[in-house]
């Protein structure tokens, strides 16, 4: 027998320490519960309803921060004052994307602050703002109600929203109509509002994914994939412990 | 002389050991650490339960040889697509962790064996860490019967395979905090660790188990029992894949309390051994009058019954009636201040590497039973 030469060592960042936080934190899982496919469309919901709220002011004002993504247009390049379909100074294959080309050249971090999208934008948003609305008129005569709850509500306000830049732009036929659609936008995200509140108040896994995807900045993704789960571990009834 | 001492408890000893990981601690509840008291023994004394330990791992691997030789499947109730999986592992020498010996001794004669925790150890925290912490802080001077954390950081450096997952039934705490402690001593050892649910484990088209990420697992170490997973339908992909599992599927034949009548049968008379048979009646033409009724699979003291004669003194909490039951006699544990202890051996590999104690007012060592640290002096 033999006295130890050093106390024992638990790793201050080791997996121990993080698994005893996340117990006393009362966090579900230290691992990732499986997302649902209705988790990670509740989560996208989510996202864009705070998405809206942390940009409302900017958006009224017609502003855009760099990187802002918007649904069926891309993210917006604040330099090129546009919207392109990959994020300013993406890297992929050693070259590296901005203002909708790909150069040999890294791109130095962007560093200004947001700016009024170009006529040229503005007449984007529009078209992408007509079709949702015939999409939205579609849906509502088919009285389908998803349409609403998933699409009709925080993204149709942010493309209106976009709209306060209106000064440099004559408005087409899309952004005269939506005026006179706002008050039902309004409703369906206080009802898009009000189903995520509702889901997350059901579902603890899904407030632990939310949590998660927080801390490590990443989105939720279902963890549906090839393989076939849930064959292990049916048949525990309390601690395997002997 | 083995004896059961008080000491003033560490003020802040709740912060202490939540912080070293022990979250169930039970101070608030049902006591499970013991903070104010401890056993004292000498270097002698625990170098013979070291010793005790070290002789009956070597009888249970030889019986393991012996089973397989003999096809004696049967008289463990294993049945034979899973005992065909334990006959390749164990001519595989697919490997091992981890196991802990439950010894009964009261200081005097040869401790004796109680059970073989082969499979699904848990308090290795405590008996690894938090003990030791308490060494440190209570009785420096002193030593104690525990390499156990070295000794698996060593033993983690023998698998090739960099990055392992371990898995659990995620719901039970002390279970996962067992699975996170030995992550950390994989992640000493240079590994990449992952933790996991039992029911995330996945198995893909091409025949691998896959973590969530898809990613085919190399090795998994999980503390779920063998004979669970062999009623679960992942169980039929096993095949090829048996050996990444870790405990090996092997252990099924030693974390079985049928493992007492073979290993008495091998070796009757054996001095760290006690009298154990499949029938009452066998045990009981041996001249025992007092004896323990066991069940095959059962845990934690459930299903345990005391007899003296044909009636019973004792018994643990109800369950396994399905089970079938060996008998055993009774074996003399050391009491003090009204409680009975049951010493546990821990092996990492094959060697012997630490020494913890669980504590009860019963004679059954169940779920609830404290666990106390110890000295050597």
């Amino acid at each position: 027998m033999k006295r130890r030469s050093f106390r024992t060592y638990i790793n201050p960042n080791g997996i121990l320490r993080w698994s005893t936080l996340c117990i006393l934190a009362a966090l579900p899982g230290c691992n990732s519960p499986v997302a649902t496919d209705n988790d990670v469309a509740m989560a996208e919901n989510q996202a864009q309803i705070e998405q809206l709220d942390r940009e409302h002011a900017k958006l009224l004002n017609g502003e855009i921060d760099n990187n802002f993504y918007l649904p069926k247009l891309g993210y917006y390049h604040a330099n090129a004052h546009d919207f392109f379909e990959n994020p300013y100074g993406m890297e992929q294959d050693g070259r590296y994307y901005v203002d909708g080309r790909w150069q040999d050249a890294a791109v130095a971090e962007y560093e200004g602050g947001p700016t009024r999208p170009t006529p040229e934008a503005l007449k984007k948003i529009e078209l992408v703002l007509e079709d949702e609305q015939r999409a939205e008129q579609e849906a509502e005569q088919a009285q389908n109600s998803n349409y609403r709850s998933y699409h009709g509500g925080s993204n149709l306000m942010m493309y209106w929203l976009i709209f306060g830049n209106r000064n440099t732009y004559t408005p087409g036929p899309g952004f005269q109509q939506a005026s006179t659609r706002t008050a039902v936008w309004e409703q369906n995200l206080a009802s898009q509002r009000s189903a995520v509140s509702s889901y997350a108040a059901a579902s603890p896994s899904y407030r632990s994914l939310v949590a998660q995807s927080r801390a490590s900045g990443t989105s939720i993704h279902s963890a549906s994939g090839a393989s076939v789960r849930g064959g292990f571990g049916g048949s525990a009834h309390g601690s395997s412990a002997s | 002389m083995i004896e059961l001492q008080n000491n003033p408890p560490r003020p802040d000893w709740h912060q202490q050991v939540e912080e070293a990981g022990l979250i169930w601690h039970g101070a608030v509840s049902e006591p499970y650490w013991t903070e104010g008291q401890h056993l004292t023994l000498s270097l002698q004394e625990a170098e013979t339960l070291e010793d005790a330990a070290t002789e009956l791992h070597s009888l249970c691997l030889e019986a393991c040889e012996q089973i397989v030789r003999r096809d004696w499947f049967g008289r463990l109730a294993i049945p034979d697509p899973v005992a065909a999986q334990v006959q390749t592992s164990w001519m595989a020498k697919d490997f091992s962790i981890y196991g802990r010996f439950d010894l009964a001794w009261d200081g005097t004669g040869t401790p004796k064996l109680l059970e073989y925790n082969a499979d699904t150890p848990t308090s290795l925290l405590e008996a690894s860490v938090i003990q030791w912490d308490w060494l440190e802080a209570v009785a420096p001077q002193s030593d104690q019967l525990n390499s156990i954390h070295e000794a698996l950081i060593d033993r983690w450096k023998l698998i090739p395979e960099e990055r392992i997952h371990f898995a659990c039934s995620w719901e039970n705490l002390e279970d996962r905090q067992t699975i996170a402690y030995l992550a950390e001593t994989a992640e000493q050892a240079g590994k990449t660790v992952e933790l996991m649910d039992m029911g995330e484990i996945g198995h893909s088209p091409a025949g691998r188990f896959t973590g969530l990420d898809e990613i085919a697992i190399e090795k998994l170490f999980k503390l779920y029992p063998w004979e669970w997973m062999a009623r679960e339908p992942l169980f039929a992909e096993i095949g090829q894949e048996r050996s990444r599992f870790i405990e090996p599927i092997w252990k099924m034949m030693l974390s079985n309390k049928a493992i007492l009548p073979i290993l008495w049968e091998l070796n009757p008379g054996h001095p760290l051994l006690l009298p154990a048979t499949f029938s009452k009646e066998t045990l009981c033409a041996q001249g025992v009058s007092q004896w323990v009724e066991k069940p095959f699979l059962g845990r934690e003291g459930t299903g345990i019954t005391l007899m003296n004669r044909n009636r019973q003194t004792c018994s643990g909490a109800d369950g396994y009636q399905d089970n079938p039951r060996v008998f055993q006699k009774l074996a003399n544990l050391f009491t003090a201040d009204r409680m009975h202890f049951v010493w546990g051996l821990w092996m990492v590999g094959d060697g012997c590497h630490g020494l913890s104690a669980r504590g009860d007012t019963s004679p059954i060592t169940g779920n609830l039973s404290r666990f106390f640290p110890h000295k050597m002096v």
